[in-house]
């Protein structure tokens, strides 16, 4: 099932969001107005993007470390975001976690964990939680993650019980130095889900609709009791973290080709089906712009916390 | 005297372990190739020794620890990279269970001669998953020996050690470490394990501690000297089995006993050590043991709240400064 124009602007909207996001992140990191560990999800905007248009408000979404777009695509709370890259009181996790671990519960979002593969586990914990409760999960990791062992373990368990859950690889072929054909058997990550007698696909990530439509058809299957489902996105990431930006696309030709931007990819695709005109995507990115205006302005203003905050935090229920 | 950094001398001795022993290898992430880990530890290595000796692996900690036990019991030498000492939690079955009991197990017939390199990075800003601290659980692993230098000479001296080791020993290194320099002398030499070092002689307190932590106690002993007391530096180099001798000497000398270590406070290192010097030095005390650990909070991704919760050399000072009023 096609997305509506009006779906097709707003994901076109959460990926300029998500894109000015974390131009911004790296801008201010290599400034030096914001310090830590970051992981921005550049060039893998096609993926959160399309799958927040997919789940429901009600679903759960648990991912591994690049989960920054996912946390911006779910509609978390994005003045807290940027007053947790700050490090200040008011961030999502009081200036705690920092990039690298946002959650906001509100939203029924873990978005951060730095361990990789763990997310494998705990979505699969969800995926109980979520049966009872008669949801959903959207769990979402890097193709390296599912060469730790929970990763198996997580999608046996998950079939065995026939758990709500759709697995989300956002395949980019790199772990840090790592290319996958050095660390990685098998072609497609998402043949192995017929060792689990679920259903598996890979699609092209950076191509909207592509995602859309098989994940559209994957939840609305585990909706109907199917199980879960695996589902591949083939993209590529323009950078690793922060600190290591030799892949920015300034710096990578290969990176300006509209197949490598996903952004741009959609861009055009709307302008030729007449979906986007000037004026609306003047409209658009003047949105995106008030919004992060808005709450760097709100980051800003938030007080640094006190150097023992949250020392006092570490049980929630002290003895 | 040649000056070396840290990492070039720990990078020198397994270069030497291998050359010497065809048997010894090298199993990580990201190890191999020009990046050589992510500190650098092993750069170079494939060059010289190939990938067959230089294996670069998938994210698998798990598969890593059992290789390591497999191909040791099996009769080579694996010297693992572990990206960074948060994970050993994911090796913690390899090395306690699987490692730690073989050779008891076995009727004292399998010995695990393997090496788990990691490395605790604590003092950057990247929360609690990275910047976590397990010195303690491998404490209390017998049968497992815990090996952590503190200067350039230690770190090649040991890692030789460790590798010609019968036994598994997980071999910690401090991040801020790595850009140290210090004396390494061109002729080979061997640290061994089980041996303190005293670092700097002193009369008047003994602080005992490993790692960064030496270089916050020697810091604290300069501070001190101005204001008349006399700090004796003692590094434990292997955490465990750690020397007791060592510590029985230096107390008796000192009567005062501060134990400092970067990880929580409770059940730490020092609680260890500590229990050792009231069980078997009580008489020898002047002063209660006083321990400068870090709080029991995971670690915060923000610079001020690591500032809350982190030790450094002004705590040591602070805590002798007690002890000596
Ligand atoms: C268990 C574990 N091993 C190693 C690391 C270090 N590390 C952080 S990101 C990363 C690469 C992850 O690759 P992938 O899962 O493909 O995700 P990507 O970064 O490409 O989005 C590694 C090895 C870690 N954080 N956790
Ligand atoms: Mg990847």
């Amino acid at each position: 099932m096609q997305p509506t124009s009006g779906e097709m602007l707003g994901i076109y909207e959460t990926m300029l969001l998500i894109r000015t996001t974390e131009l911004k992140m790296v801008e201010l990191f290599k400034k030096g107005e914001i310090e830590g560990h970051m992981l921005p999800c550049l060039g893998q905007e096609a993926i959160p993007a399309s799958l927040a248009k997919v789940y429901a408000d009600t679903d759960y979404l648990v991912t591994g470390h690049r989960g920054g777009g996912h946390y911006v695509a779910r509609g978390c709370d994005y003045n807290a975001l940027w007053a947790e890259l700050y490090g200040r009181v008011d961030g999502v996790t009081k200036g705690r976690g920092g990039q690298i671990h946002l959650m906001d519960m509100t939203k029924k979002a873990m978005t951060g964990n730095a361990v990789v593969g763990q997310q494998w586990g705990i979505a699969t914990g969800a995926g109980f939680v979520a049966r009872k409760r008669g949801v959903m999960v959207v769990a979402v990791g890097g193709e390296g993650s599912t060469n730790r062992g929970v990763f198996h373990e997580s999608l046996n368990m998950a079939a065995v019980q026939k758990l709500p859950i759709l697995y989300v690889i956002e395949y980019n072929d790199r772990q840090m130095w790592n290319v996958c054909s050095e660390t990685t058997a098998g072609e497609r990550i998402a043949t192995r889900a017929l060792a689990y007698g679920m259903e598996g696909a890979s699609v092209d990530g950076n191509d909207v609709l592509a995602i859309h439509a098989k994940a559209a058809e994957f939840v609305r299957k585990i909706r109907e009791g199917s199980g879960p489902c695996l589902l591949e996105c083939i993209t590529a990431k323009w950078t690793d973290s922060v600190s290591n930006l030799r892949n920015l696309p300034e710096n990578v030709e290969a990176m300006k080709k509209p197949d490598f931007d996903p952004v741009l990819r959609f861009e055009t695709r709307l302008r030729i089906d007449g979906v986007l005109t000037d004026s609306l995507d003047l409209q658009i990115k003047e949105n995106v712009r008030q919004k992060l205006q808005g709450a760097l302005s709100f980051a800003l203003a938030s007080p640094v916390p006190d150097r023992y905050d949250g020392i006092d935090e570490v049980y929630s229920q002290p003895v | 005297m040649r000056q070396m950094k840290f990492v070039d001398a720990l990078r020198e001795g397994m270069i030497e372990e291998m050359r010497r022993d065809p048997d010894v290898f090298q199993i990580g992430e990201a190890i191999g190739g020009m990046q050589g880990g992510i500190f650098g530890v092993t750069k170079g290595l494939e060059e010289e020794f190939g990938k067959d000796r230089v294996i670069e692996t998938a994210i698998s900690e798990g598969a890593l620890g059992g290789v390591a036990v497999g191909a040791a019991a099996f009769g080579m030498r694996p010297v693992v990279e572990i990206m960074f000492g948060s994970l050993m939690t994911l090796v913690v079955d390899e090395v306690h269970n699987q490692a730690g009991s073989l050779y008891y197990v076995s009727g004292g017939k399998i010995p695990c001669p393997m090496v788990i390199r990691t490395c605790n990075w604590m003092r950057i800003i990247s929360g609690p998953h990275h910047c976590g601290n397990l010195d303690a659980t491998f404490m209390n692993s017998p049968g497992v020996k815990l090996v952590i230098p503190s200067t350039p000479y230690d770190a090649k001296g040991l890692i030789k050690a460790s590798i010609r080791d019968n036994d598994p020993v997980v071999f910690m290194e401090y991040s801020p470490l790595y850009t140290l320099k210090g004396d390494v002398p061109e002729e080979e030499y061997i640290v061994p394990i089980g041996k303190a070092d005293i670092k700097r002689e002193g009369k008047d307190v003994t602080v005992i501690t490993y790692g960064v932590g030496v270089h916050d106690a020697l810091g604290a002993a300069e501070e001190l000297e101005k204001e008349g007391v006399s700090v004796e530096v003692l590094d434990l180099r292997t955490v465990l089995p750690y020397d007791k001798d060592a510590i029985r000497k230096s107390v008796a000398k000192t009567s005062r006993v501060v134990i400092t270590y970067e990880g929580y406070k409770t059940g730490g290192i020092g609680a260890e050590i500590a229990a050792f010097i009231a069980e078997e030095c009580i008489e020898d005390l002047s002063a209660p043991i006083l321990r400068v650990a870090g709080k029991d909070v995971p670690c915060p991704s923000n610079r001020r709240l690591i500032e809350g919760i982190s030790i450094g050399m002004k705590d040591v000072v602070d805590a002798i400064r007690k002890l000596m009023a």
